[in-house]
């Protein structure tokens, strides 16, 4: 008989720090998912792309994937995996204008000198091809030549066990803008409970997240701060504080 | 009728194209000090993307911890030189102290001719050190083992040896204050 697998992938980033810091919450996880469910496949992965992130779900046994954890940099689009190019490029006319035109009205407009230029390539996991290029506009960030990008409908969701918990750790997954998400486009962990259908509940931050200032004083920690639940593409739970939610077959039973 | 609908609605695209995205505004940024100053940060483990800034201006101490403001710092290092944010010692609560120039971001309305300031996180770097002691990632190999810090007490600084300072010289990076 196969174990039920409890899945943590932590990804790469641009900066070491963030790597170690998503390393030691996966490691954080692993621990309690080890001594909380004896019998149980625990498996930590790191992944560089969205390609990894779809085949490390797609090789688990079908049915068995009861738990999936994603320590990761995370936006309404999906799971952000970026990093520098080697030799900066200059963004096409559409993208560089819709770059500074998108953040006219934030807390850092950007200039036509900061939008001449783009350093960084995308490589996560997102929920189509729209989502990819409002991130990409967002962050003046570059897609053309990576192979690794992945979208969450490449995803066998019938590796998903019955009563599963995905948890996305990273930022944003789960925020609502009104007009962009009641409108265009829903937001990565509200797409990943339509596609995951009845099987499990999906929960997401709603805002940014930083490990080292959760309640228990554990550095390396992201289950705390406001999230929001979706079970079978629906809100279950709202804006609601982490620190202290339960669920069966999580890592907060 | 159909005349009258599709003016209207070219109207419609045309008024809500220059609300949102006001095409007649344009940014820029200026240097307000030419002296160099010295601005003390501390830097915030806020992990929300991968162009999060780090570095944030020390507000004050609390039983002998940093306690960071809200204010970023969006550093432009000298060409080919690489931040202190993305090394080793880019630990949570290490107190960096940095020298150098502060900016001011210009809003121009090109259809009234105004202008008007706004505060710019923009700072371009000269010199830089980490106050001791200091944390520093210690790399575990083991998938499954966390990596602490280590405390380390050896200074570690950095000074450009240039002495002209033009703008031009630094490199701002693609920074998001993801605090607010």
């Amino acid at each position: 008989m196969i174990a039920l697998t409890r899945l943590i992938l932590h990804t790469d980033s641009i900066k070491n720090a963030d790597v170690n810091t998503f390393k030691n919450a996966a490691v954080t996880l692993s621990k309690f998912y080890k001594s909380n469910y004896v019998g149980d496949s625990v498996k930590v992965k790191f992944v560089r792309s969205g390609q990894e992130i779809v085949e490390e779900i797609n090789n688990v046994a079908v049915g068995k994937l009861i738990t999936l954890d994603i320590v990761s940099h995370g936006n309404q689009g999906g799971i952000h995996i970026a990093r520098k190019l080697p030799k900066t490029e200059r963004p096409g006319f559409i993208q560089k204008n819709a770059h500074v035109m998108i953040r006219r009205h934030s807390d850092n407009p950007q200039t036509e000198v900061d939008a001449e230029y783009m350093e960084e390539s995308m490589h996560g996991l997102y929920s189509d091809h729209f989502s990819k290029l409002g991130v990409a506009y967002y962050y003046n960030q570059t897609f053309e030549r990576s192979t690794d990008i992945n979208y969450l409908n490449k995803i066998e969701f019938n590796r998903f066990a019955n009563s599963s918990v995905v948890e996305f750790h990273g930022c944003r997954t789960a925020e609502f803008i009104p007009g962009l998400n009641s409108w265009i486009k829903d937001n990565f962990a509200k797409n990943f409970s339509d596609s995951l259908k009845g099987k499990g509940i999906v929960i997401g931050h709603i805002t940014n997240s930083s490990p080292n200032k959760h309640p228990n004083g554990n550095d390396n920690d992201y289950r705390y701060g406001k999230v929001r639940i979706y079970k079978n593409g629906s809100m279950t739970k709202d804006a609601v504080e982490r620190w202290g939610l339960k669920f069966e077959n999580s890592s907060t039973p | 009728m159909k005349k009258i609908t599709l003016v209207s609605i070219v109207v419609m695209i045309v008024v809500g194209y220059f609300y949102f995205f006001q095409p007649h505004i344009t940014f820029e940024e200026v240097r307000v000090t030419y002296e160099p100053e010295e601005i003390k940060t501390v830097y915030v483990n806020v992990t929300g993307d991968p162009l999060c800034a780090k570095l944030y201006i020390l507000d004050h101490m609390e039983n002998n911890k940093p306690v960071a403001s809200k204010e970023p710092l969006f550093l432009a290092m000298p060409m080919g030189v690489s931040s202190p944010e993305d090394g080793s010692l880019a630990y949570s609560d290490n107190i960096f102290v940095f020298k150098g120039y502060r900016y001011q971001l210009k809003e121009n309305n090109k259809l009234t001719n105004d202008s008007r300031d706004l505060y710019s996180h923009r700072f371009d770097v000269i010199a830089w050190y980490v106050i001791t002691p200091y944390k520093k990632w210690n790399v575990k190999t083991n998938a499954e083992e966390i990596n602490e810090p280590e405390i380390i007490m050896e200074p570690v600084s950095y000074k450009l040896d240039n002495k002209h300072h033009n703008s031009s010289q630094f490199v701002k990076g693609n920074y998001v204050d993801c605090l607010r």
